[in-house]
């Protein structure tokens, strides 16, 4: 099938939908829960069919998705506690001398903005080049550079401050 | 477990795409792979991931428990009320109520005599469709698509269009979600089935039990 044949979300479903729940896996790290997002989503497309039904865009809902379930402080215990970090995949975008641990991920979230927080999941989990990033976020790529050197300094914050302390813990490469 | 890349690694949404033959910039991915080992690792582990979806569950639509009679009780002396003030001077007029070309379908989801919501189909299930449509005799299809497939459960009918009118034959339904689909037809559109964008659909999921 080429692109632009898929027609309805059932369609989109069936064809990229084992995409759309390793996706969520790389930043949820729970098979479970990845499959309820990725069901979710389709749900409501059903019920309501949007204009597109291309893997970016899909790709963008279900990240909204991923991160709106970790914003909720009980299923952000719940997933450090039942996570299983083999679902994040090899790592290719290094995050500096830090690994972007679900845990670091939580504690970036809370200090970062949704759109900042989207980008540490387009950049550092699904290795989207600074280019990709803008495209798929439709920002400048200056914009996206701004933004991925505010990460990194919250991410050195946040993980100094571990070190310092007993929590939190993000892990940190030595 | 961090690996490193050659170069710029190429993203999970573009091996993801290259694996489904639809990257844009399939030749460069290619040239990559062939000289990274990392991004051939992940390329290689979406390829070898074989998993299927479940079925789609999608939950009945919640009845909602208004006090209908209450809103009945409003509402029925004013339908009689219009019904006898405006029927003197309608004399003959088609009392259809249907407007325009509009099309619309209505499901019916029968299992052993017993009348179900036709949100969900189940193997024991058969559906039945009722058309309105503009006064008159119409060519009308109905298809399915379901699982990327396109099919007539049932042949082409001439309709004598109105409101909810049945059509000819009954379907059942298996597999994945389905888009139920009524469209009308002229002689040029005979051949292989085909979804037109003026076709009116509502979608049947599995149940699940």
């Amino acid at each position: 099938m080429k692109r632009g044949l898929v027609q309805t979300p059932s369609e989109a479903y069936q064809r990229y939908g084992p995409a759309l729940v390793r996706k969520a896996e790389r930043v949820l790290r729970n098979p479970d829960d990845a499959m309820d997002i990725v069901q979710g989503l389709f749900v409501d497309l059903i019920s309501r069919p949007p204009t597109s039904l291309d893997l970016p865009y899909l790709y963008s809902a279900v990240t909204n998705r991923c991160l709106n379930l970790i914003r909720n402080q009980s299923n952000r215990s719940r997933l450090l506690e039942s996570r299983q970090d083999a679902l994040r995949g090899p790592e290719r975008t290094s995050l500096g001398d830090t690994v972007l641990t679900l845990d670091l991920l939580t504690h970036l979230l809370a200090a970062l903005d949704e759109t900042s927080a989207e980008i540490v999941v387009y950049h550092y989990l699904d290795d989207l080049n600074q280019d990709e990033v803008a495209q798929q976020m439709s920002m400048s790529r200056r914009a996206v550079v701004k933004r991925l050197t505010k990460i990194r300094t919250v991410a050195r914050g946040i993980a100094r401050a571990a070190s310092q302390s007993d929590t939190p813990k993000p892990e940190l490469r030595t | 477990m961090r690996i490193q890349c050659t170069n710029t690694p190429v993203s999970w949404l573009e091996l993801e795409r290259y694996v489904l033959g639809e990257s844009l910039i399939e030749d460069a991915v290619r040239e990559h792979l062939a000289e990274c080992d990392a991004c051939t690792q992940v390329s290689s582990a979406i390829a070898a991931d074989e998993r299927t979806m479940p079925a789609l569950v999608i939950p009945s639509p919640v009845q909602p428990t208004r006090a209908w009679w209450k809103w009945a009780a409003v509402l029925v002396p004013v339908a009689l009320l219009l019904v006898f003030w405006r029927s003197p001077g309608r004399g003959g007029q088609s009392s259809s109520g249907v407007k325009g070309d509009s099309l619309s379908l209505t499901l019916i989801r029968e299992r052993s005599g017993v009348l179900l919501a036709p949100t969900h189909h189940a193997p024991n299930d058969r559906f039945k469709a009722q058309v309105t449509c503009a006064p008159g005799m119409r060519m009308v299809d109905l298809v399915v698509r379901q699982d990327g497939a396109l099919n007539l459960p049932i042949p082409t009918s001439l309709v004598d269009c109105g409101n909810a009118t049945s059509m000819p034959g009954a379907f059942t339904l298996e597999g994945g979600v389905a888009e139920v689909c009524i469209q009308l037809v002229s002689e040029k559109d005979q051949g292989a089935p085909q979804v037109k964008d003026d076709a009116v659909c509502v979608i049947v999921a599995p149940e699940i039990r």
